[in-house]
């Protein structure tokens, strides 16, 4: 009988680790190397960082934008804003959603949230554009 | 004598009273899931949603609880700022769930479990809490997702007189109330077959956004709603629709679909019902005037409803409020912009403390995602603490920024020069004859204006809203509707029922 329990758990661990494996989460976007574009609501977190804010498929994407332009930034926070960002390292998920800022573009009705325009290399210096006057 | 039979009278009073409360619980199974999804999507917000509900029914209803990846999963949560909060080298920042109630962990098979021991136990009312993400295909778990056809054959396995109530508040939450691969049907004969097949008498349901909406929570929130209702024990589907008050989703219940499903098969058969008044007009006489009156009223009600003006009016209302928020924006960005470079004219050193501590911060980060320099954490902390009072001294300054007289002059130069890079504010101001030269009274028109705007909008929509229930009513008095009207007539009554 206790070899029986014994089976038994271990079938039961067993199904509950297949169903965990097989499961379907809901499907995060997956962020490649490269220039992207994104739409979203541009804000500071408390640490002062800018972030963009996007909603997609029942997720809320964050990227934090690092470099480009100060002022352009500041003067974009709390509105809604196309930016075009270098991904330096694949983005699977909000747990650090860095992201090399290039430059704001004029689309106030942009039909997109995500658009992806270049694939590149990862981790390209040349695409961290620090502030010139800083 | 006399005693003992008060005493047993009163004992068998209280047995009675024991058996009743207990039935009642137990005929009332109270189901309260929180996906959670994912470690890094599991928010606070969604925790506080279900322990609100939870508290509220407290031990009155027989209540079982799905939280994410269960007791002592942790949850992440958002800053003052509304961004998810980050520890200093930026990784999401993790905390203790604050829902200490027992609970199972949010997987398929708990669901399947909990749906199962309800249906055993003979469950007369069943309400649904699905909380946390949904996407197009389905409502997410822990690790995991249940389709919305899943949901829908989970409900019917239930018999008939189990009254299912359901309350959605996760994103594409419209789909989750009706078989959402249902297809409308084009021929008026085919409309009650259809409704028979997709609607029950037996359930309904909330939803907090449209088929094809996201849900935001600042939008709709379970715990916001649980706070209006603290001097009332129970509450209904219904009261919650009239709750949420919501500028950028569309909450509906499960009537509301059936009339919209209803409506769009009349619409599209005008001609089934012009025919039939037609044949009513030929053949009049006394006894018939009545009917055709009531035919009359009918056919008007479909021309007012189904001749596209009132959704043309709408759809324009609706480009003229977006319009608004974009020139709105643009001022913002304008205003925005001004006032920066007017703290960068006034301020040099403040501007310059703010905007070196930021990009340093920055710097650091790129550093160490492209593994040129090697930061410590020390370093970084120091780095954020700089941010920190940077960004606060900033704020206060910008916030002093408008009251001065020496801004008002700043702003109107400001305001020529610049302009012109701000196409839909430079649009609209010019359509209107000028504009005003004082900060505060650009902001103030503009603001009247977004109002104004938003208003025609809802009045549109009240519109639509009066023209389909003046046709719904049409509709529901004709004798050929009666099945209709049956099943109509429960959907509500479930919507109206008292939860609790």
């Amino acid at each position: 009988m206790k070899l029986l329990n014994a089976v038994k758990k271990v079938l039961l661990a067993s199904l509950i680790f297949y169903i965990l494996l097989l499961a379907d989460v809901l499907a995060y976007p997956e962020f490649s190397c490269g220039t992207h574009q994104i739409h979203g609501k541009l804000l500071q977190n408390d640490k002062g960082l800018f972030v963009i804010s996007v909603f997609s498929e029942g997720f809320r994407c964050e990227f934090i934008l690092l470099g480009g332009s100060f002022e352009e930034k500041v003067s974009n926070v709390n509105t809604t804003v196309t930016a075009v960002i270098y991904v330096p390292k694949t983005i699977k998920d909000n747990e650090s959603p860095f992201v090399f800022f290039q430059n704001f573009m004029d689309t106030p009705k942009a039909d997109f949230k995500f658009k992806k325009i270049k694939d590149e290399p990862c981790k390209l210096q040349a695409k961290y554009k620090a502030d010139s006057n800083a | 004598m006399v005693k003992i039979i008060i005493f047993t009278l009163f004992l068998f009073m209280h047995i009675e009273l024991y058996a009743q409360k207990n039935s009642v619980q137990d005929s009332h199974e109270l189901l309260i899931i929180n996906g959670g999804d994912s470690p890094g999507a599991n928010y606070d917000v969604f925790e506080k949603d279900i322990l609100s509900l939870a508290n509220f029914f407290d031990e009155r209803l027989s209540t079982v609880i799905l939280n994410a990846g269960g007791v002592g999963k942790e949850i992440t949560a958002f800053d003052s700022n509304g961004q998810l909060q980050r520890d200093a080298i930026g990784r999401l920042k993790f905390f203790p769930s604050i829902f200490k109630k027992d609970s199972l962990v949010a997987i398929k098979y708990n669901v399947h479990k909990v749906f199962k021991a309800a249906k055993e136990k003979k469950t007369k009312y069943l309400t649904v809490y699905w909380g946390d993400h949904g996407d197009q295909e389905g409502i997410a778990l822990w690790m995991d997702i249940i389709s919305y056809n899943e949901l829908q054959a989970l409900y019917g396995s239930f018999p008939k007189d189990t009254l299912i109530r359901s309350i959605h508040s996760h994103c594409y939450s419209g789909k989750g109330l009706v078989d959402a691969t249902r297809k409308i049907p084009s021929k008026i004969e085919e409309l009650s077959n259809f409704l028979e097949q997709f609607y029950f008498r037996n359930r309904c349901g909330f939803a907090a956004s449209a088929s094809e909406e996201i849900s935001y929570y600042g939008e709709f929130s379970m715990e916001g709603f649980i706070q209006t209702r603290k001097k009332i024990s129970n509450f209904s589907l219904n009261d919650i629709k009239e709750y949420a008050q919501t500028n950028y989703q569309t909450p509906f219940l499960t009537s509301d679909l059936f009339v919209d499903d209803v409506l769009t098969v009349v619409c599209n058969n005008q001609e089934f019902f012009n025919v039939e008044y037609s044949i009513k007009e030929i053949n009049t006489d006394n006894s018939q005037f009545e009917c055709n009156n009531r035919s009359n009223d009918f056919i008007n009600a479909i021309k007012n409803y189904c001749n596209n003006d009132l959704l043309e009016a709408y759809k324009i209302s609706i480009e003229k409020e977006v319009r608004m928020k974009m020139v709105s924006g643009d001022l913002s960005r304008l205003i925005h912009k001004i006032k920066n470079k007017f703290l960068k004219k006034e301020s040099p050193d403040l501007w310059k403390t703010y905007k070196t501590a930021l990009s340093q911060l920055e710097k650091s980060y790129a550093s160490m995602l492209l593994s040129t320099e090697k930061i410590s954490e020390g370093e970084i902390k120091e780095l954020i603490s700089k941010a920190e009072q940077a960004l606060s001294v900033y704020d206060k300054s910008l916030q002093l920024v408008k009251l001065t007289r020496e801004y008002n002059i700043f702003f109107e130069n400001s305001l020529v020069k610049l302009r012109d890079q701000y196409p839909r504010y430079k649009e609209w101001y010019q359509e209107n004859g000028g504009e005003f030269i004082r900060p505060q009274n650009i902001e103030n028109y503009i603001g009247h204006a977004c109002y104004e705007a938003q208003g025609e909008r809802l009045l549109m929509s009240k519109k639509i809203e009066q023209a389909k229930q003046e046709l719904m009513d049409q509709l529901l008095k004709r004798s050929d509707f009666k099945k209709e009207k049956e099943l109509y007539e429960a959907i509500k009554r479930c919507e109206e029922s008292p939860i609790g």
